[in-house]
Order: structure tokens, then sequence, then C-alpha cells
């Protein structure tokens, strides 16, 4: 759901830069307050699996795709502030690379899939794991969550440019609701398959109050 | 163990852009049918700022292998850095 050139009005584009700025600049500060530099690599090499991922659009229903958005599994393995910046990156590399997402509209994208999809759906998974004590429906919920809020808010700043009816509320959470399936799926195969090979690469602190990881 | 798991997270991009993404699915993702359905993919724009691979196609070569291969090894290499780059500005820059 990269939001393209065009598609915003000026003063949602604005706004969601300067949104996405602010939260940019509350998450850096807290990264700079705890990272682990040795864990700098680990990020790098999250960010770029996110970025391949997201090449891999898999066909759902209707002839539509969807594909891995990863914000769920950036700030499981990197807190949601580093979360943000893992998503940030994809996001940046994306619209000045490859032409995904526009340039206008990057603050709004980067506002939609890092801080609402990596940063707030990482609380959404603590408070999940704390009041279900399961990891695998925390996982798949968060995750699909991301997806559909996502959508929600992408919906909302078409809406607010100007350029849809109020339909594209349903439009955009009903597709997403759908495409989220195969986000919660992935995800969680994800974090499995990397919980069995190296389960300390998740941040410590992810799964307090949860069961399983300690 | 750092570097164990992240050239391993490497190689699996990598594997990623070289097995699946040729065989990734060219129908439009959720935002765009929604544009189509709805009307507003009219006010889609590019704005040709020096993007090296518009769409992810490397339109130099004829292979439609290497087309989208080329572009995402690319940009697995560029991201890794990228990222890596703005994690250490973040955690040594003084503001």
């Amino acid at each position: 759901m990269h939001i393209p050139d065009g598609y915003l009005s000026a003063p949602v584009a604005i706004g969601t830069y300067l949104l996405s700025g602010a939260a940019g600049a509350f998450a850096s500060k807290k990264v700079k307050e705890a990272v682990d530099e040795q864990k700098i690599p680990l990020y790098g090499v999250t960010a770029a699996f996110v970025f391949a991922a997201q090449m891999v659009n898999f066909p759902v229903v209707g002839g539509t795709s969807g594909h891995l958005l990863g914000g769920l599994l950036a700030s499981l393995i990197a807190g949601p502030y580093g979360g943000f910046f893992i998503m940030a990156s994809v996001l940046i590399v994306q619209a000045l690379v490859f032409a995904d997402g526009g340039i206008t509209a990057l603050g709004a994208n980067i506002f939609n899939m890092a801080f609402i999809g990596s940063t707030l759906v990482y609380f959404v998974f603590r408070f999940l794991i704390k009041s279900t004590k399961n990891e695998t429906i925390s996982i798949l919920l968060a995750a699909w969550l991301s997806v559909v809020v996502s959508a929600i808010a992408c919906a909302a700043e078409l809406w607010l440019s100007g350029r849809s009816s109020f339909l594209v509320f349903p439009a955009m959470a009903g597709i997403h609701a759908i495409i989220g399936v195969g986000e919660a799926v992935i995800t969680l195969g994800i974090v499995q398959a990397l919980k069995s090979f190296r389960p300390e690469i998740f941040s410590a602190s992810t799964y307090r109050g949860g069961v399983s990881s300690e | 163990m750092n570097r164990k798991i992240v050239t391993a997270m490497f190689i699996v991009s990598l594997l990623v852009v070289l097995i699946l993404a040729p065989f990734a699915s060219p129908l439009p993702d959720g935002l765009e049918k929604v544009a189509e359905k709805l009307g507003f993919s009219k006010f889609e724009k590019q704005y040709p700022i020096s993007f090296l691979f518009p769409d992810y196609e490397a339109v130099f070569v004829n292979s439609p292998y290497l087309k989208v291969v080329l572009p995402g090894l690319f940009g697995v290499a560029v991201t890794f850095a990228f990222t890596t780059g703005l994690y250490l500005i973040i955690s040594r820059v003084k503001i």
C-alpha cells in the first residue's frame, strides 16, 4: 500500500511528513538511549530481508495481490523504536531508488507502515501476549492488525486529500483484511524459524510478560 | 553469534530475490486495486528524480529473469547499507 505521488493533497502530505518527523525524532532519542551497537548489522539485515520479502507479491482474491510488510517482524527483532527505523529505511530506499511509493507521499508511507505498522503494533503485541499468554495468537493477530490499521490510515489520508469518497475506508480495510492473513501467517513462520535457529535475536524485553521465550 | 545470523539472514534475503521474486504476482496490490475501482488512480504521478530502477525493472537487460533479479539484489545491498549507516549515525551522533 505504498502511496504514489499525486494521491495526497499538500496539507496531508506535509502533515504526515511532520508526524513522521516527530515520530522519528522521538524514536531516535529512544534508540540512542539503549542501542547495542553489536546488534546494528542484525537490524541492517532485517531491513534487507524486509525489502526482499516485499518484492514477493502473492495473489489474493479478485485479481489483487499482496506482500509482506514486515512491521511486526521488524519491531520484534529491534524493539518498537528500532523497528521504526528498519521500516522507514526500507520505504526510503524503495521511494528513492525504485519509485515505489512517492517522494511527496514518503511521510505518509512512513507514518502508515513504520509508525503504525511497526511501532504502535509492537505495543499491541505486548498487550496481546500479556493478556492471552499465547505467543502464536498474539503474533497472528498483531501482524494482521498491522496491515489492516495501516490500510485504514492510508484510507484516511486519501479521503482527507479529497481523492476519494468515504468508500475508500471499507474498500481498503476489506482487501487488507485478506492480505493481512498472509502477513500473519508469513510473520509467524519467520519468527518461528528464527527462534528455532537463534532465539536470542528477539529483544529480551519483547516477550516480558509472555510465556514462551524466557 | 551475531555474525553467523547476520550472514545467514543476508543469504536468505538474496535467495528470496533469486528464487521467489521472479515468481511474484504481477496483479495490482490492495491500494492499486482500490484506486482503480474508486477511480482515483488517474491522480498518480511519477517524478523523474534519478530513479535507478523504476518499478524494480532493469530496463538495460533483456533477460526477464535478470530484469527483476538485478534490481532486487541491488536493493538488498543498498537497504542493508542504508539501515546500518542510519543506525550508526543515530547511535553515535550527539545532538
